[in-house]
């Protein structure tokens, strides 16, 4: 066997470990990536409760694409200004909020390389008329995401469908609450 | 000799990372992928349960799979399918449940290699008189799960009712079904 040969050999021995653990980090750079994109995606679901039941409009809005969608049976709204003045009906930005909030659960992410789909569930607690909570709203939400450039993720379009009560019997409750206060 | 000796403090400063777990970044990862995918398995049952999605509920199980409460045991996937017929009846086509839905939480998993226990609670939720929730049934889950044909899989899960008792359950649920013939008639 030739010099050159033998040496060719020695470097091919050479490069196939070399390559497996390129390979094992580069899986493991990518199982790491789902893992962290999946406790992401949890974590946009939860803040958006959050930053919905702080009234903090402007933090809510950065939660979606600048072409971000939010819609439920009643309509839709697009677009960070349509879903900012969506959010003015329920108050003041800001403002202290003590008579309702958002419980969200079951959390299931699937993701597809830049983007994603999530379904979870949220339960609208309001205050009750001696004060304690008293659940009102439950429902679904369908999410669409997709990766930015800087990793993060966003809402592309989020879809809330209530299971109850039914939008007949929600303007029933509302009327008489109104009626009672 | 300086060399050396940066060289060597950076080797002990790198060595109790390893020390601390006694496990690779890969097992530590795969420990983290396994939790996650027990976690989506808490969710994916109460999910398949509410949409009546029999054949993914029973798919949760492993083949040996058990689902327990009280003196109740189902053991099988045939078992578990033949359950929630007997329970809700066989949905229409196109089935959308609006009158209930399970709340899935506070997972505590813990794993042993190829094995896993996890314990969480759910909250059953549904239609009251006016059409608002109402909290109906409140319990624990322990479950044991196995790694099967490379999944996760449920090998027995027992639900522990906390309120209602099974007896309070039983009123509730034949009291539910009457008001439900009369708004029907």
């Amino acid at each position: 066997m030739s010099l050159v040969l033998r040496a060719a050999a020695l470097a091919l021995l050479a490069a196939i470990p070399a390559t497996a653990v390129a390979q094992s980090a580069a899986s493991i750079e990518a199982r790491l990536r789902r893992a962290e994109d999946e406790l992401a995606i949890q974590r946009i679901i939860v803040d958006y409760a959050a930053r919905l039941d702080a009234r903090d409009y402007k933090g809510y809005v950065a939660l979606f694409t600048p072409d971000g969608e939010w819609s439920n049976r009643i309509g839709s709204h697009k677009g960070p200004e349509a879903i900012r003045k969506m959010l003015t009906t329920l108050g003041p930005e800001g403002a202290t909020n003590t008579s309702n909030y958002h419980l969200v659960s079951n959390p299931r992410v699937e993701v597809n390389g830049d983007r994603a789909t999530a379904t979870s569930r949220y339960l609208f607690v309001m205050r009750g008329k001696d004060g304690s909570p008293r659940p009102a709203l439950a429902g679904l939400y369908a999410d669409e995401l997709v990766r930015q450039s800087d990793g993060g993720w966003k809402i592309q379009r989020r879809v809330a469908n209530d299971v109850m009560p039914t939008r007949e019997e929600w303007a029933k409750i509302i009327a008489a609450e109104r009626a009672g206060q | 000799m300086m060399a050396r000796r940066l060289l060597l403090v950076a080797l002990l400063a790198a060595a109790p990372a390893q020390a601390q777990t006694g496990l690779t970044i890969e097992q530590r990862l795969q420990r983290v992928e396994d939790e996650l995918a027990i976690k989506r398995i808490l969710i994916d049952y109460s999910a398949t349960q509410d949409a009546r999605d029999y054949a993914g509920y029973a798919n949760l199980f492993a083949k040996e799979g058990e689902w327990v409460n009280g003196k109740q045991v189902h053991k099988g996937r045939d078992a578990i399918h033949k359950m929630l017929v007997a329970l809700y009846g066989a949905p229409p086509p196109g089935y959308v449940n609006v009158e209930s839905y399970h709340i899935s939480s506070n997972p505590r998993i813990e794993l042993h290699g190829d094995r896993a226990t996890a314990k969480s609670r759910h909250l059953l939720v549904w239609r009251g008189p006016d059409g608002a929730p109402l909290p109906a049934l409140a319990g624990r889950y322990e479950d044991e799960l196995i790694r099967e044909d490379g999944h996760w899989k449920i090998l027995r899960r027992v639900d522990y009712p906390v309120m209602p008792t099974p007896e309070e359950w039983g009123k509730v649920i034949q009291a539910r079904r009457a008001a439900q013939q009369q708004e029907k008639k």
